[in-house]
């Protein structure tokens, strides 16, 4: 299993899940990006990617390279402090810079808008957050967002969960493992 | 009172121009009014942000929806603006480019619960859809009626009224036929600038 993990933790800043999942760059199917230390512009909402270059993001750094990851792994794991209740500018700037791996053209899918899928086959999604001090709205609208998520990227499968950094050590362990298990995902 | 838009679009879309019908109607209710492009912070650094808020009684957000939260430099903005900006008040309007407006509703609930982080006083949020396609040639009635109902409600320090919040939500035509009408385009403008078919798979081993 192909995995790719997108740390969208701030450079000052880090988490016990973090740790936990560093543990797995030992795995030669895991990819770990630490997003801090990735120049990834941000994305310049052009769209030429839709129209001009289908598929490619005209800016050309590692944003092309993540999202060229992204598309051929099995489950990518995104990793966030839980900000404002959505996901830190660092994981966002990498995000936003997705949109290439889906089709300008608008469909129908469950029931709303949404775009049409531009590659047979999306990776499994598990989209982890932390909060330091416990905020059950935020923890809530981080579900949301992680939902609405899921119907625009397609996932074959997802999962998501709000972690708090007091948690023990072997409880988030076994915390991470279950989210895993959720999207068919194990480390 | 101060009103300073924070202009969360990295381009001079549909944000620029909900955010300037809302702060045009501002200045008629007699507010003093200044734009700040968060983009440029990425680079300047936030400390002029900083200095604009801190003048600031009122902020407005104006921002496009990206993957259904905000575009990473306006969170970014957020970021830096998290202990700096308590005590004032704040209101957001936010387009999408899908032709529902609640694709925007997750987005809003995060700059609501930033006002709450920030200590400001949080008077709501408008929600377009159709991006600048509904906003009309000049701007639509129906977007410059509703920009001058929330402004006067802003000017008196109070939330943005529901008739105001369901006149911007709005569809200006039916789903379907912005579906039609925006695939048709989307395939001309392949068909004659693109460099590779529209459902190319350049990524893809
Ligand atoms: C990277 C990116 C992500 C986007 N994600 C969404 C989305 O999740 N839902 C949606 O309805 N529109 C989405 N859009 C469309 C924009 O919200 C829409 O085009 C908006 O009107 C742009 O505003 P602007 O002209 O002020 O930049 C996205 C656009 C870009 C460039």
């Amino acid at each position: 299993m192909n995995i790719l993990i997108l740390d969208g933790f701030p450079e000052n800043s880090s988490s016990k899940l973090q740790a936990l999942l560093l543990e797995a760059q030992a795995d030669p199917g895991v990819e770990y990006i630490s997003l801090a230390k990735t120049a990834i512009k941000h994305c310049k909402g052009c769209f030429s990617c839709w129209l001009i270059t289908p598929g490619e993001c005209v800016i050309q750094d590692a944003g092309n390279d993540v999202a060229r990851k992204y598309i051929n792994s099995d489950a990518v794991i995104l990793l966030t402090p839980v900000t404002f209740g959505g996901y830190s500018s660092v994981l966002k700037k990498a995000l936003d810079r997705m949109i290439p791996n889906i089709c300008g053209l608008f469909t129908e899918y469950q029931g709303e808008t949404h775009h049409v899928r531009r590659y047979p086959k999306y990776p499994a999604l598990v989209i982890l957050g932390v909060q330091n001090t416990a905020d059950k709205e935020g923890a809530e609208i981080f579900y949301e967002l992680a939902r609405r998520n899921s119907l625009n990227l397609y996932p074959t499968a997802m999962a998501s969960h709000v972690f708090s950094e007091a948690t023990e050590m072997e409880q988030l362990r076994s915390g991470l493992k279950s989210a895993l298990a959720q999207a068919g995902v194990s480390l | 009172m101060r009103v300073l838009l924070l202009m969360g679009s990295p381009r001079e879309g549909a944000s620029l121009r909900l955010g300037r019908a809302l702060m045009a109607s501002l200045k008629e209710q007699g507010l003093a009014t200044e734009e700040y492009y968060l983009v440029q912070g990425l680079t300047q650094g936030w400390g002029k942000l900083e200095s604009a808020v801190r003048q600031a009684d009122l902020l407005i957000l104006s921002s496009p929806l990206y993957v259904d939260s905000l575009p990473a430099p306006t969170i970014a903005a957020l970021e830096a603006l998290a202990d700096n900006a308590a005590g004032k008040r704040m209101a957001a309007i936010l387009n999408c480019g899908f032709p529902e407006p609640f694709h925007n509703t997750t987005a809003l609930k995060i700059c609501r619960q930033f006002a709450r982080r920030a200590g400001c006083t949080w008077l709501g949020g408008m929600s377009l859809s159709m991006g600048g396609f509904s906003l009309g040639k000049g701007l639509s009635r129906r977007v410059r009626i509703s920009m001058k109902l929330a402004a006067q409600a802003l000017a008196r320090g109070e939330a943005i009224p529901d008739r105001a919040v369901h006149l911007a939500a709005r569809k200006p035509i039916p789903k379907w036929l912005y579906l039609l009408v925006l695939n048709g385009v989307f395939r001309r403008v392949v068909r004659k600038h693109g460099k590779a078919p529209i459902d190319a798979q350049p990524y893809f081993h």
